[in-house]
């Protein structure tokens, strides 16, 4: 045989030192206990995973493009000029108080586009990943992570414009700004635990993603992006109701500066998310093997 | 688990859906139940250790894709799956690699595992060869450091150094195969999973693939997927023969299984092409006591005879024409071509009524066992024009006392010198 220029495997380890991996149908509490053994032991390990695949699919999606990443700000850009124009010719006529009205855009797009990417990236989840899911396999945790990475980049980049944007209208530091971190952590959590929660019934009916995209059209409405909570009425009741309402209210009066409303609820929603997005992960996790063998192989 | 078992697989079973709609909708009713820990699940069966081997009831639609299937693979070991497409061979990888979960059984693996299975599976076809592989890597679980050590040995056995900054969308498929295999090439697993996926890439890369695979399945143990008989006989030292999800055969005699194999092809249908002008009338072949007409399968053992016995219609006003015969395995490999002494067709002319029957032995047939079939073919004179071409004439299943991937053995006489 002709000299292998390849690294020689080494003697093979002795048998009890071999991992042993069982493999039986299962359901209800066996499921979950599995999944939450698979799930701590997975997490560490797949963060490289997961990092190389957010590498893969933003250098991908961005190579064939020629402004590339600049559409990372693209986007809530545009968002901001429209209402703005909008405002401006008093087409819609908005009194924001004593925030600049693009001040008070910008905040409210920033916010909700981390909640919008964030549901958008969970809930492509298995359709990302493409044939890789039927047919290797990987921890599935590293889905997860790099959708809130992926969602972590959407949502970002709009952050540092609105940087320049405070100190352009005169705004000054205040210690209340460092709050602003929680409320848009919130918005990305709660987006997360949704989309994630929908991700695996998702990837079987193609109804709910388009349920999910009709939903946050809607949803652009009942929040209080482009416009104040109004003070009364059928709408302010939406919007109290709406999930969204309490994070992006109040990060945006922290950032603003004035009185932040809807604090406890903010805290509410932050905590209810944690716990969803948990579940979520759980879901997932137990979901997996009866989605993965009906997805094209 | 006793001495050296890497795999073992107790009473696997596996159910499908045809239809889809029902299939995406058992999926979201399985999603939902599995998501209530005290809900009584469709697929009800008792609690209890013991219980994953009681059998779920099938529901509108489905089927059994796999049905109580076990077997054990020890360390160095091979065990071949061979099978029609839709047996369920890629099924059963399928779940030993843990993308799919049975519906009943139990698989216990022991050690790290490896699929050679589709390999290029996760690569993105906009970015260079380079950062697939480091994508790939890790999708198969290598760490960033066990990479950086090993890319080198990966380009260098994916011979695609010069093409390594190019977009994956502008390999053709057989580099493809081989950026994927140089990757995978690199686990050291204990269970080697393969699929055929050496079918592309360049004979020389085919070799090298072989020669790597050897290398790993030394040391683990493999379960390999091919339709490839020789290869089977070359790798395996145990196969099953999978039919319907059913095992039908199941054992150490390779020869025994494949035989099997073949026996489950229907017979090829005929073929009958050439200008028309010459047609098989009546065809027989003898064996010892069996006999075969036109369509019909010829059991022969090895070394016997073969006597035939053919009837040939000419139309007028050829008179003359020229007839050999040529044997195919189930490959559609030619493996013997039966002609006159002067190594070209036997010289017939037919009678006033353009008909003639011919004959001939076939002395001590010394093909492997398997399954073959006979074509005849007719030329004119002059080999200039084929009068007719009958396929799949009749088929011959060769039995031997033992196996081997060759096509023809030869039993000569031997002497030693003391």
């Amino acid at each position: 045989m002709q000299a292998s220029t390849d690294i020689v495997p080494p003697a093979p380890k002795p048998l009890d030192e071999l991992p042993v991996r069982i493999i039986t149908p299962h359901s209800g509490a066996q499921a979950f206990g599995e999944a939450v053994t698979s799930i701590v032991s997975n997490f560490a390990k797949s963060r490289n995973l997961a990092w190389r695949m957010l590498v893969r699919d933003t250098s991908a999606q961005y190579r064939q493009s020629l402004l590339g990443y600049l559409w990372l700000l693209l986007p809530p850009v545009a968002t901001v000029l429209v209402w703005v124009f909008l405002n401006k010719q008093n087409l819609v006529s908005i009194n924001t108080g004593k925030v600049p009205y693009p001040l008070f855009v910008m905040t409210g797009t920033v916010l909700w586009t981390a909640f919008n990417s964030s549901v958008m990236a969970m809930q492509g989840i298995m359709g990302g990943a493409g044939g890789a899911l039927s047919k290797v396999n990987f921890p599935h945790e590293a889905l997860i992570l790099a959708a809130f990475g992926k969602s972590l980049l959407d949502s970002l980049p709009p952050v540092l414009l609105l940087l320049p944007v405070i100190l352009f209208y005169g705004g000054r530091f205040t210690p209340q700004m460092l709050l602003f971190p929680v409320g848009f952590l919130t918005a990305m959590l709660l987006g997360s635990a949704l989309g994630l929660l929908f991700a695996p019934i998702g990837a079987l009916y193609g109804d709910v993603g388009r349920g999910i995209q009709f939903a946050l059209r809607f949803g652009f409405f009942v929040t209080p992006v482009v416009y104040p909570l109004p003070p009364s009425g059928l709408t302010r009741t939406l919007m109290l109701w709406n999930p969204v309402t309490a994070p992006l209210v109040t990060s945006r009066a922290w950032l603003t500066g004035g009185e932040a409303p809807l604090v406890p609820e903010m805290m509410l929603v932050c905590v209810a998310s944690l716990l969803i997005l948990g579940f979520a992960t759980l879901a997932f996790k137990v979901a997996m093997p009866h989605v993965i063998e009906r997805m094209n192989s | 688990m006793d001495d050296d078992v890497l795999i073992r697989a107790e009473h696997v079973s596996k159910k499908f859906c045809r239809s889809l709609k029902r299939s995406l909708w058992y999926g979201a009713k399985g999603v939902t139940q599995s998501l209530i820990p005290w809900a009584n699940p469709d697929n009800a069966r008792h609690d209890g250790d013991s219980s994953s081997f009681a059998l779920p009831s099938l529901r509108t639609d489905e089927f059994w894709a796999l049905r109580d299937l076990s077997f054990e693979v020890r360390r160095g070991e091979c065990l071949g799956l061979i099978g029609h497409n839709g047996a369920g061979k890629s099924t059963l990888l399928k779940i030993l690699n843990g993308l799919n979960r049975p519906d009943a059984g139990r698989i216990t693996l022991r050690g790290r595992v490896g699929a050679l299975i589709e390999l290029s599976a996760g690569f993105n076809p906009i970015l260079s060869g380079r950062e697939n592989i480091y994508n790939q890597a890790a999708l198969l679980g290598f760490s960033q450091r066990e990479i950086d050590a090993k890319f080198d040995a990966i380009v260098d056995f994916s011979e695609l150094e010069e093409f390594l900054d190019m977009p994956v969308q502008n390999y053709s498929s057989g580099m493809r195969v081989k950026l994927g295999f140089a990757v995978s090439a690199q686990l050291e697993p204990d269970i080697l999973l393969v699929d055929e996926v050496l079918a592309v890439g360049d004979v020389g890369f085919r070799f090298k693939c072989l020669n790597k695979m050897a290398e790993i399945m030394k040391s683990s143990a493999v379960i390999f997927v091919s339709h490839s008989m020789p290869q089977i006989y070359r790798v395996c030292n145990e196969v099953m023969l999978l039919h319907k999800g059913v095992s039908d055969y199941q054992g150490r005699d390779i020869g025994t299984g494949i035989d099997r194999y073949y026996s489950h092809f229907k017979n090829e249908r005929q073929g009958v092409t050439g200008s028309g002008e010459a047609q098989v009338q009546y065809v027989e072949l003898r064996s010892g006591d069996q006999v075969a007409h036109s369509g019909e399968i010829l059991q022969v053992q090895y070394g016997d005879d073969i006597d035939i016995s053919i009837v040939i219609r000419l139309e007028q006003p050829i008179r003359k024409a020229k007839l050999q015969f040529v044997i195919w395995n189930m490959e559609l490999t030619p493996v013997m071509d039966v002609m006159d002494r002067n190594l070209s067709g036997f010289d017939f002319t037919t009678t006033e009524n353009g008909e003639v029957r011919i004959q001939t032995t076939l002395e001590n047939v010394n093909l492997s066992g398997g399954k073959y079939s006979v074509s005849a073919v007719i030329n004119d004179e002059d080999y200039e024009k084929v009068l007719c071409r009958h396929d799949a004439l009749v088929s011959l299943n060769v039995h031997t006392a033992s196996a081997s991937g060759a096509h023809v053995l030869l039993t000569p006489f031997w002497s030693a010198e003391i």
